[in-house]
């Protein structure tokens, strides 16, 4: 059974992956906000500047440059290559984090973010990281390529999360009964005595606490200061009704 | 590149999290996969930076439980499992609606190509200031970097930060009965040397030569007008 159903089930994903860059080479959404960033590519194809924040889109429009290929044609035919890829990356990650004996199940959820990604996780603003529209964006390489593999990595050398371990190791510091007999320094008695409230990781969460405020800060700060913006025009526009009624 | 790729994973996590049936998804598959901590042989937290590798780390082991339990219906119920995940977590990227088919490679429609290869062999020069209809004014800037475009806003979600001549166009443009004299206004304050309008789109029709502008080229669909007494 298991010999015929892997098969199959490679098979059934080849033909997902296919469908999706035929539909991305063939087919238009009018609500894109991916294209957008072509410009700053057929910038540097037609021998303008880089733009800093657009860098992938800059470095399309050397490669564009180099091969002598308008970016809107570079995008639609040999970056579709990145959809593919996507899924190489997806793939990595499932054989770091399953067994080699779950092959089919592994086939079956390249299945599903397959079909998530016809039919699924999308929202106007989505377009840019969306792999259906916007496999070219810096965006979507980062969130469907660079992730996948870095949390592939990750996944390989953190170590897992099993209480079993956590509790031999109290088990061993709790051998010590007391600092005065231990005869150690207060704070790595404390750390031992006390492996999750102690001073360090209290200073540690006091630290994220106030990076986290300081976040909060900063946004609630920007958005007032659009507000105010908004605010400003909108004055102005009054001022000049009231004007022109008196 | 470095900070693009730091500001471009923020940016994708914002734009990803804007839909929160993903973010509900990927919290539920978060806890699932703490809760099962002990059968698993990585962190689950490793994940966070991936969340649709997230998502596919829950659904395995999710599958694998299914398997241990009852073997012969793991396949029904992943199928059951993909269903629920693509129905709860946005909405059907292809419909009728918004997908039309490509006409060409540029995925531009063929006769707007037109217009565009008209406007940049009849002027010579570095900068083409052109004002646009919303639904076609990105077009240009992704065709060639020498259009200078009123307003690239091709969505509208942004038209409060756009000049006020350049609102007042939009906001007329936008609308199936536009001021052509706003538009005309706007057009010569802002110095537009091309203003690129579609023939059917607006009822009932005041043509823009009524104005500053005249018509030196028609499509079957659009109408380029120049400006009048500009040398080109």
């Amino acid at each position: 059974m298991k010999k015929i159903t892997i098969p199959l089930l490679n098979i059934v994903l080849i033909i997902l992956i296919a469908l999706q860059v035929y539909a991305a080479y063939s087919l238009i959404d009018t609500r894109s906000y991916a294209y957008d960033g072509i410009k700053y590519a057929v910038r540097v194809y037609e021998g303008g500047s880089f733009n800093i924040n657009a860098m992938v889109m800059s470095i399309i429009g050397i490669i564009c440059r180099l091969i002598s290929m308008h970016p809107l044609v570079f995008v639609n035919t040999i970056a579709l290559v990145m959809i593919p890829l996507s899924y190489l990356a997806y793939n990595y990650l499932f054989n770091k984090i399953s067994t080699e004996d779950s092959k089919d199940i592994k086939a079956l959820a390249l299945i599903m973010l397959c079909i998530i990604n016809y039919y699924g996780y999308y929202s106007g603003n989505l377009s840019g990281c969306c792999l259906l529209t916007g496999y070219f964006t810096g965006y979507s390489i980062c969130l469907n390529v660079i992730a996948p593999i870095g949390a592939g990595i990750l996944a390989a050398r953190l170590k897992p999360l099993r209480d079993k371990e956590i509790d031999e190791s109290l088990k061993q510091i709790k051998k010590i009964d007391n600092y005065e007999e231990s005869n150690e320094d207060l704070e790595e008695w404390d750390m031992k005595k006390h492996p999750i409230v102690n001073a360090r990781n209290l200073a540690i969460a006091l630290g994220i606490v106030v990076v986290i405020m300081l976040a909060s800060v900063f946004v609630l700060n920007s958005k007032i200061n659009s507000l105010y913006d908004a605010t400003v025009n909108l004055q102005n526009q009054l001022n000049e009704y009231t004007n022109g009624d008196n | 590149m470095i900070r693009e790729i730091i500001t471009g994973i923020l940016n994708s996590y914002g734009n990803l999290f804007d839909n929160s049936h993903i973010l509900i998804a990927v919290l539920i598959a978060l806890l699932f996969l703490f809760l099962i901590r002990e059968r698993l042989s990585f962190n689950p937290f490793a994940l966070i930076i991936a969340p649709i590798g997230l998502l596919g780390a829950a659904f395995i082991n999710v599958c694998a439980l299914a398997k241990e339990k009852k073997g012969k219906w793991v396949y029904l119920f992943a199928i059951f499992l993909c269903a629920f995940f693509a129905t709860c977590t946005g909405e059907r990227l292809y419909s009728r609606l918004n997908v039309q088919k490509a006409e060409n490679i540029y995925h531009i429609p063929a006769d707007y190509i037109e217009v565009m290869d008209y406007i940049l062999s009849e002027d010579s020069d570095e900068t083409i200031r052109v004002l646009a209809m919303p639904d076609y004014c990105m077009y240009h800037k992704m065709y060639s970097s020498r259009f200078d475009m009123l307003f690239e806003n091709h969505l509208g979600d942004d038209v409060r930060f756009l000049d006020e001549n350049a609102r007042n166009a939009f906001n007329e443009l936008s609308d199936n009965n536009p001021d052509m004299m706003i538009v005309s206004e706007a057009g010569v304050k802002e110095n537009c040397k091309y203003v690129v309008l579609k023939k059917e789109s607006y009822w009932p029709k005041f043509p823009l030569d009524r104005y500053d502008y005249e018509v030196i080229h028609e499509t079957p669909t659009w109408e380029i007008y120049a400006k009048k007494g500009d040398n080109r």
